[in-house]
């Protein structure tokens, strides 16, 4: 199940309102709890054994490794961590990369060992996080150990960060399993952030991932260089207000049930260097790597080298974590090699510049990175690669990239403005305008969210386009 | 904010969301969409297995997408907002001047399908001709509105030219089968060859056509004068409408009544009904006013015709034949006419037993290109 979708808003999200505030505060946990399994299953019936499988095995353990801790049996309790950390990483690689495995290993020996053909399980690749953190934050001690099996089930499986994230690391809501209070402020400000995000997924992402279909559809050696760049931004916009679209969906209606989650996206596309855009995009997961695996090898406590290799290490991780195939690893490192390069060799000098042309520098490199990230057959990324800087002599621009262009202006507008804060200042400065406390303020909000709602609604009913990019994950 | 202004924005969100739900719960189920000729998913019922192989998800999804309230309506949104942006096609429509509606056919010509089509025409054409002769035997693809309207196309539109892929087919048939309609129809182009919001051509054009064809096959056409043009609807809104509605003003469809009319007797093959009318009025109530001709898609249909001719004529087509192929009923006794995606028999065997004296292949060039029927052609 999808948050854009008639079923989700139209089906899904009455009921569990109902029930979940009908419900007196105690069982709150197992109402959202029985709604997230519900969710889960929808899409994936069979794996929802496997989801509740994986939290029970991480929920026992964690109390194991509370148990050893406690006891003073240091040993056992690392034990029980690693058979944690073991198990959940065997499960991702087994339902995930096992084909891809398989596959490499014949590349390189020639054996015709079959591919399992495993179907992936959605959100697994957030899940199995979710649980490693726990296990190793429990065993730092930087957490407490969640004796409530219902609890732990509901941190894990919350169906508002359960398909796409945000990951959320156990100990930053912890607390708020037991003592959070749903209040209206945060109610109202999770309808702030879902309608943003259902609008960034439905009327801005699906709605330009149609111009890169389009352009990647022309024989590539056809193609000027402006439409090779239109089809690239495309991709890049898309991307961005999909996913981070999602991520404010999945905040929203985080606060509609009294939780806080974590910012996952902070405008990227204004970063000023690679360094600062991984600061700014997908903010739990390069957490996620910082904390889990970055720090725990050193990080650049150990000297340079070994802080290279840790870099390299992560950004490896981190590409192949985006999805099993080789152009994802390679999308890891070449991000892994621009942020040595700019730790090491570039830094000082991208800092000189103006701020527009380390703009320019880093928004640059993104696109061309989101076209590895993008193009599964890395032959197609380097085909794409060479369009995109004239090398099929295609020239600048042809009759049909003028087409493209006026046909697709004002949204790409409306997408440059939508990745900077530009909006939401203007937005505050209009609301300070009438002092906050006017009731036009409140009355703008309505007639916003109602707007919006409707189009999206109306873009859903008409869905001729409704993927979720990130979704094999 | 304050509390009460927190409220507000909740308690409408919360209408906005249970008001709609509620809506959609309390509606009737609809059972077919005339507007997208198609059948709708009706709720599916809840069983294990079904659940767990996924496919209740899946129909469950479609149910409610489909039953949606007013949903011919919300298509219309989408519509408004994308002109508003300046877009000017929609799912692969071209809003073009003068209000037309008009298809592009992306992904269509470059396949290999279409490669193979004409490989399959080329062959049949090639068998069947030293049978039926020069000017007995010929094939006509016609071009779509995207290549006939290219003046109305929107400004640096650039959709797949369908000359070159007419020209393709020309080379690949033997000379003397192939009737050269692009031009024909380019001649005319200012006049009103297609219709604003359907897919097909107007019946005018169809008498172009009929008349260039006329002479390739050795029959004496008659002239635009010669016959009676009768209106029979002025609020044809068709495929094209359908696919991205907005507000159109209706399309009217003409109905070529030749001077001297002859007693016609059609049979239907898959409902052994026998008619003498060409025209399906009644479709003239519903929204696919294009079923006038013949009442649609058929598989098979032998029409007799009692005007003298000794000459029997077989038409291999699709819906773009419609509306020419009473213009063929002036010349030929016989005229029976296939549609390959419903008609499973021995086409070799048809023409055996029927002893046709003339062959004529129909089909519109999207359809041309994108029919996964033409393997029939070897049967």
């Amino acid at each position: 199940m999808v948050f854009s979708s008639l079923l989700f808003l139209f089906r899904f999200l009455p009921l569990v309102f109902i029930l979940y505030y009908a419900a007196p505060r105690r069982i709150r946990n197992i109402i959202l709890f029985l709604f997230s399994l519900f969710f889960y299953a929808w899409g994936e019936p069979k794996y929802v054994f496997l989801m509740l499988f994986s939290i029970t095995m991480d929920f026992t353990i964690g109390r194991l490794i509370d148990h050893y801790r406690n006891n003073g049996e240091i040993k056992r309790a690392k034990a029980c961590l690693i058979v944690s950390v073991i198990a959940n990483v065997s499960i991702l690689i087994f339902f995930k990369y096992a084909d891809f495995i398989i596959g490499a290993v014949n590349a390189v020996t020639g054996w015709g060992i079959p591919l399992p053909g495993i179907p992936l399980p959605i959100g697994i690749s957030f899940f199995t996080f979710q649980t490693m953190s726990y296990s190793i934050d429990v065993y730092r001690g930087n957490t407490k150990v969640q004796k409530n099996w219902i609890n732990y089930g509901t941190y894990v499986s919350m169906f508002p960060q359960l398909i796409a994230g945000p990951i959320v690391q156990y100990k930053t809501i912890a607390k708020q399993m037991q003592e959070r209070r749903e209040n209206t402020d945060d109610f109202s400000a999770g309808i702030h952030r879902f309608m943003i995000g259902l609008g960034k997924k439905v009327l801005l992402a699906n709605n330009i991932g149609m111009l890169w279909d389009t352009v990647a559809a022309i024989p590539m050696q056809e193609v000027p260089v402006v439409t090779a760049w239109l089809g690239a931004l495309a991709f890049t916009f898309q991307i961005y207000f999909d996913f981070s679209g999602y991520s404010d969906m999945a905040i929203g209606l985080g606060k509609m049930f009294g939780f806080h989650f974590l910012e996952n996206f902070n405008y990227p596309y204004i970063s000023k260097s690679i360094t600062e855009f991984w600061r700014r995009w997908h903010i739990s997961l390069s957490s996620w790597f910082r904390e889990y695996v970055y720090i725990p090898l050193g990080g650049n406590r150990k000297g340079a080298w070994k802080q290279v290799r840790n870099i390299l290490i992560v950004w490896l991780l981190t590409g192949i974590w985006h999805g099993a195939n080789w152009n994802y690893l390679l999308w890891g490192v070449y991000y892994g090699f621009f942020l040595v390069l700019e730790k090491f060799v570039l830094g000082k000098y991208i800092k000189k510049l103006p701020a527009v042309l380390q703009r320019i520098y880093t928004f640059l490199i993104v696109i061309v990175g989101w076209i590895l990230f993008k193009c599964e057959d890395i032959a197609f990324s380097g085909v794409f690669l060479r369009a995109m800087f004239g090398g099929y002599g295609q020239g600048f621009l042809n009759r049909e990239t003028v087409y493209l262009l006026y046909n697709n202006i004002f949204l790409l507008i409306i997408l440059v403005l939508g990745s900077t804060s530009i909006p939401k200042n203007l937005a505050n400065r209009a609301i300070a305008c009438f002092k906050e406390k006017s009731w036009t303020v409140t009355l703008f909000k309505c007639v916003f969210y109602t707007g919006v709602f409707v189009i999206s609604v109306a873009y859903l009913v008409d869905a001729s386009y409704n993927p979720f990019l990130y979704f094999k994950f | 904010m304050n509390k009460k202004q927190n409220r507000v924005i909740i308690i409408w969100f919360l209408i906005m969301i249970f008001g709609i739900t509620a809506a959609n719960l309390m509606k009737p189920e609809r059972e077919f969409s005339e507007r997208e000729n198609r059948v709708l998913e009706q709720k599916p019922d809840l069983a294990v297995r079904y659940f767990f192989s996924g496919a209740y998800s899946v129909d469950y999804e479609q149910y409610i997408t489909d039953q949606f309230i007013q949903r011919d309506n919300w298509i219309g949104v989408r519509t408004v907002l994308e002109r508003v942006q300046l877009r000017q096609e929609i799912k692969d429509i071209y809003f073009a001047g003068d209000g037309y509606l008009i298809e592009k056919h992306t992904d269509t010509f470059g396949m290999d399908m279409a490669e193979r089509n004409i490989s399959c025409l080329a062959d049949f054409m090639k068998e069947y001709l030293p049978i039926y002769g020069e000017e007995h035997i010929t094939a006509m693809v016609v071009p779509n509105a995207v290549k006939v309207l290219e003046e109305k196309l929107p400004p640096y539109a650039s959709p797949y030219d369908e000359g070159i892929y007419l020209r393709q087919i020309e080379e690949a048939l033997p000379n003397g089968t192939w009737v050269d309609t692009l031009e024909v129809l380019k001649e005319h182009s200012d006049e009103e060859l297609y219709y604003r919001t359907d897919h097909h051509f107007k019946t005018l054009a169809a008498y172009y056509i009929y008349d260039e064809w006329g002479k390739m096959a050795g029959l004496k056409p008659l002239d635009l004068a010669d016959f009676e043009v009768k209106t029979v609807s002025d609020e044809f809104l068709g495929t094209l409408e359908s696919k991205v509605g907005g507000r159109f003003s209706g399309d009217s469809i003409q109905v070529f009544i030749p001077k001297e009319e002859y007693r016609y007797t059609l049979k239907y093959s898959n409902s052994e009904a026998v008619k003498h009318n060409l025209y399906e009025m009644s479709a003239l109530e519903t929204k696919d006013k294009y079923g006038i001709f013949f009442g649609g898609n058929h598989p098979f249909v032998e029409a007799s015709i009692e005007n003298g001719s000794m000459r029997k004529l077989l038409v291999i087509k699709d819906s773009y034949a419609h509306c020419f192929l009473p213009f063929a009923f002036l010349d030929f006794s016989e005229v029976d006419f296939v549609d390959l995606r419903y008609y499973n028999e021995s086409l070799r065997g048809l023409m055996e037993k029927k002893e046709y004296t003339d062959v004529l292949f129909l089909y519109n060039a999207a359809g041309f290109a994108k029919d996964v029927n033409l393997g029939k052609l070897r049967n």
